[in-house]
C-alpha cells in the first residue's frame, strides 16, 4: 500500500486562476462523465435539503436568527475573541494568532517539531486547505494525511476538493474503484461498502500511529472556549481524540457569543448541508486530557487565522462574506456551479461563496475573473441560511475590479479595467446624455445598418449579432403621433 | 527542543504580536446600528413546535431506528441481561467498559453469562493496540436523550472515556428515558452544559459516509453499529 502524498498541484492553481478560467470552463462543459458526476450530486443534495426544511415562512424565520447571531457576533468580534482565548486558555488549550496562511503553517510546523512529530492525521478542514497546509508540511518531511473519506480519496488522486463539504463529488464510484485499485493497490470493486471498508482499515492504522491530529472548527464559542466540529464519519473525532496532539485551525470569524447561539446554527448548518436533521457527531472540544481522564490529548492547540479577514472586516457590506457558516448551499443551488464543477473555479473555495471569498482573499488581480461565472440569477441568495447576499457581493466585487476609485481595501481593485471596455463605455454614456447627439446617432445607426457588425465575440457564438432597426423607435413613435393627432 | 522557547507553547513576542495586529485592523471597523428589521433574533426560536412540546419518547427512538441506531427496549433492572442477550446473539466479545462508572459498578448479569469484560481504567496509551484491533465493543452511558433529533449526549471524562463511543465496532449506549429532552436547546439548560466535560458529544447514529457517490456507507472510521438500551424507569 502506498501513502498518498500531498498534492502539490493546490500553489499552482492559484497562479492559474485567472491564466485561464474560460479554459476551464470550456473543458469541464465538454467533460459529460463529470458533469454527470455533478449533475447526480447536486440533485442528490437538493432535494435531500429540501425535504429537511420547514415550510417557507419557517424556514425565513430560522434564517432570520441564523443571520441576527452571525451578525451580532461579527459587531463584537474584537471582544469575542479575546474572551474566546482566556476561556480556552483557562480550559487549558494553548491559543495562537496568526496574521497570514504562511504563519499558520509555521506555527503547526512549530508545534510538531517541539514534539519531534512526523505523522499527522487530519479531519476536514477547508481553512487549511486555504493555507496549503499539506503542501507545506510535506516540504518538511511530515506526512499529513487527509482522513475523511472524500478528502482521503482526492488526496489519493493528487488533487483538490471539488465541494466544500463532499470533497470527492466530481468522482463516481467506477472512477473511485480505479483509484483505489491503482494507489492503494486493492482488487477493482464499484461496492461502495467495501471501498469504504478499506479506507476505514488504511485509515484506523494512521490513527493509532499519527503524532498530531489536525481538525478545522465549525463553531467557536467564546463564552466557554469551546471547540465545535460538525461530522459523521468519525474521522474528526479520531483526530481529535486519538493523536497525544490536537491542533485545531480556525478562521478568526467562526466565533459565536454563547452556548445558546449554537442550536439555532446546527440546525440551520446541518439541514442546509447534507440535509440532516443533526449530524452522526456534534463534538464539543473542551480541553486537553485531565490527569485523571484515560484518553484525549494531551495537549490541544487552537491556531486563529486571519490570512485577509480582518481585511474584510473592515467594510460593513463586505463584512456580510463572514456570516458564512460553509454549509454549501449556495454551491449545491448554482445552475453554473452545477455545470462546471468545482475545479474549474480553480481556487480552494469554489462555487458562490468562492467567488466572494477568493477575490478578497487572494486579490482581484488573481481572482477576480471569478466573479464573472455567475448569471447573476440570485439561486444562491435564496439557498443561503444566514442570508448573505451574495449576488449583490458579487457586482460590488465586479465593480471594484473595474474602478480604479474604489474605497475598499479588496487588493487588485482595478485590475480587471480594460482599456477598450472603458472607452466604449465612456462614448455610449456621452452619447446617452446628450438628446441632439443621440438622435444623430440612431439616425445614421439605422442609415448604415447594414454595415453593423456580425461578429460580436462571445456574444455571437451562440446568439445573432443584433442589427439597427432601419427607423428607430423615436423616428416611429414621432410619425405615429403626427399621423393620429394631427 | 527550542532553546529560546518551548515551540509548543505560543511564541509570547510573536503571538502578542500578530494577535495586536488582527484586534487593531478589526477594531477599524465601526459597528453600525442594524438597519434591517430581519436583525430580531427571536424569529426563529420560539416558533419551533418541539421547543414548546414535551419530549416524545415514540419520536426518540423513531427518530434513532430512522438513523439506523438499534434499540433495545429496558428496564433499570433488566439492562444488563438486555446487553448480554445482544452480546451473546451477536457473539460479540470483549466488550470495554468503564469500571467508575455509577452504571458499571456491578455487571454482575454479563459476568454470569461468561463474556469477556475489559476494565478500561488505565491510559489510552497502555490498552490502545487492543482497543484498536482486538476489543469488539464499547459501553457508554449517555447523561441525556434528545427527542427532536434521535440524539444521545454524552458527558466524556474520568469515568465515561471518549475512545468506549469511538473505536470499537459496536457502541452500546444506555439512557434513561427520565432524560429525554425535546430539543438541543432545552438539553442545554442541563448541568452538564452548565459544567461542560473536556469533550461533550452529541451522537445521533453510527458512523457514516456518502462520500462515495452519495452513496450511504455505515462505520466509515467509528463504530458500525450503534445500541441503544432505552431504559424505562421502574
Amino acid at each position: 500500500m502506498t501513502t498518498p502524498r500531498a498534492t502539490t498541484m493546490h500553489k499552482e492553481l492559484r497562479v492559474a486562476e485567472t491564466k485561464d478560467l474560460q479554459s476551464r470552463i470550456q473543458e469541464a462543459l465538454q467533460d459529460q462523465e463529470l458533469r454527470s458526476n455533478f449533475r447526480g450530486a447536486m440533485d442528490f443534495l437538493t432535494a435531500k435539503r429540501a425535504s429537511v426544511l420547514p415550510d417557507a415562512a419557517e424556514f425565513d424565520a430560522w434564517r432570520s436568527e441564523g443571520e441576527a447571531i452571525r451578525h451580532r457576533c461579527l459587531q463584537k468580534l474584537p471582544e469575542l475573541l479575546e474572551q474566546f482565548e482566556a476561556a480556552a486558555t483557562t480550559n487549558g488549550v494553548r491559543v495562537h494568532w496568526a496574521e497570514t496562511a504562511d504563519q499558520a503553517n509555521e506555527i503547526i510546523l512549530g508545534i510538531m517539531q517541539s514534539h519531534n512529530a512526523k505523522r499527522m492525521v487530519k479531519g476536514k478542514s477547508m481553512a487549511s486547505e486555504e493555507t496549503g497546509l499539506n503542501h507545506f508540511l510535506e516540504a518538511h518531511g511530515i506526512e499529513a494525511l487527509e482522513t475523511d473519506m472524500g478528502e482521503y480519496i482526492v488526496q489519493l488522486d493528487q488533487s483538490q476538493p471539488s465541494h466544500i463539504i463532499m470533497p470527492a463529488i466530481h468522482k463516481n464510484k467506477q472512477q473511485i474503484a480505479k483509484l483505489f485499485e491503482q494507489k492503494v493497490g486493492v482488487d477493482y470493486t464499484e461496492d461502495v461498502d467495501k471501498l469504504i471498508g478499506i479506507g476505514r482499515q488504511i485509515l484506523r492504522e494512521k490513527f493509532a500511529e499519527a503524532d498530531v491530529g489536525l481538525s478545522g472548527v465549525n463553531f467557536a464559542v467564546a463564552e466557554t472556549g469551546t471547540l465545535c466540529l460538525v461530522e459523521n464519519e468519525g474521522n474528526g473525532r479520531m483526530s481529535t481524540t486519538i493523536p497525544p496532539v490536537h491542533i485545531a485551525l480556525c478562521g478568526i470569524e467562526k466565533v459565536v457569543e454563547t452556548l445558546q447561539d449554537i442550536p439555532p446554527l446546527l440546525r440551520l448548518l446541518t439541514r442546509s448541508a447534507t440535509g440532516q436533521e443533526i449530524t452522526t457527531y456534534f463534538n464539543m472540544i473542551n480541553g486537553p486530557r485531565q490527569t485523571n481522564e484515560p484518553d484525549g490529548p494531551r495537549e490541544v492547540h487552537v491556531v486563529l487565522l486571519d490570512n485577509g479577514r480582518s481585511r474584510i472586516y473592515a467594510d460593513q457590506q463586505l463584512q456580510q462574506t463572514l456570516r458564512c457558516i460553509r454549509c454549501g448551499a449556495c454551491m449545491n443551488h448554482c445552475p453554473v456551479y452545477s455545470r462546471i464543477g468545482g475545479h474549474a473555479y480553480g481556487s480552494t473555495y469554489p462555487g458562490p461563496i468562492g467567488q466572494v471569498v477568493s477575490p478578497q482573499l487572494w486579490g482581484i488581480e488573481k481572482s477576480g475573473a471569478l466573479t464573472q461565472a455567475c448569471s447573476l440569477n440570485g439561486a444562491c441568495r435564496d439557498a443561503c441560511p444566514v442570508n448573505i447576499p451574495l449576488p449583490d457581493l458579487i457586482r460590488r466585487l465586479r465593480h471594484e475590479g473595474n474602478d480604479l476609485t474604489a474605497t475598499s481595501q479588496t487588493p487588485g481593485k482595478g485590475s480587471q479595467r480594460k482599456t477598450l471596455e472603458a472607452i466604449s463605455w465612456r462614448l455610449w454614456a456621452w452619447l446617452s446624455t446628450s438628446p441632439k447627439l443621440y438622435r444623430l446617432f440612431l439616425r445614421a445607426a439605422g442609415r448604415f445598418r447594414l454595415l453593423a457588425p456580425r461578429k460580436l465575440g462571445a456574444w455571437t457564438e451562440y446568439r445573432t449579432a443584433p442589427r439597427p432597426a432601419a427607423e428607430s423607435l423615436h423616428e416611429l413613435a414621432k410619425k405615429h403621433l403626427e399621423k393620429n393627432y394631427e | 527542543m527550542n532553546s529560546t522557547h518551548d515551540l509548543s507553547q505560543p511564541n509570547p513576542e510573536r503571538n502578542s504580536q500578530a494577535k495586536q495586529a488582527i484586534l487593531h485592523r478589526l477594531q477599524r471597523y465601526q459597528p453600525v446600528k442594524p438597519t434591517k428589521q430581519a436583525h430580531s433574533e427571536k424569529d426563529g426560536g420560539d416558533m419551533t413546535p418541539a421547543a414548546k412540546s414535551p419530549a416524545d419518547q415514540e419520536g426518540f427512538l423513531a427518530k434513532l431506528q430512522a438513523a439506523h441506531t438499534e434499540v433495545i427496549s429496558t428496564t433499570g433492572a433488566n439492562w444488563q441481561e438486555a446487553l448480554a442477550q445482544d452480546l451473546s446473539d451477536k457473539q460479540i466479545d470483549p466488550l470495554l467498559y468503564a469500571p467508575g462508572h455509577s452504571n458499571n459498578r456491578s455487571l454482575t448479569g454479563l459476568a454470569e453469562k461468561g463474556l469477556e469484560l475489559v476494565k478500561f481504567d488505565i491510559p489510552i496509551e497502555e490498552i490502545k493496540d487492543r482497543m484498536f484491533n482486538q476489543i469488539q465493543a464499547g459501553l457508554s452511558h449517555a447523561v441525556a436523550g434528545i427527542s427532536d433529533t434521535g440524539t444521545l449526549v454524552l458527558a466524556t471524562g474520568p469515568d465515561e472515556p471518549r475512545t468506549l463511543s469511538l473505536v470499537p465496532e459496536v457502541n452500546y449506549m444506555t439512557v434513561r428515558a427520565s432524560r429525554l429532552f425535546p430539543d438541543l436547546q432545552t438539553a442545554m439548560q442541563t448541568t452538564h452544559f452548565a459544567q461542560l466535560p473536556t469533550n461533550m458529544l452529541l451522537i445521533s447514529g453510527p458512523s457514516k459516509t456518502a462520500d462515495i457517490q452519495q452513496t450511504l456507507a455505515y462505520g466509515a472510521h467509528g463504530p458500525k453499529r450503534l445500541v441503544v438500551l432505552f431504559i424505562q424507569d421502574n
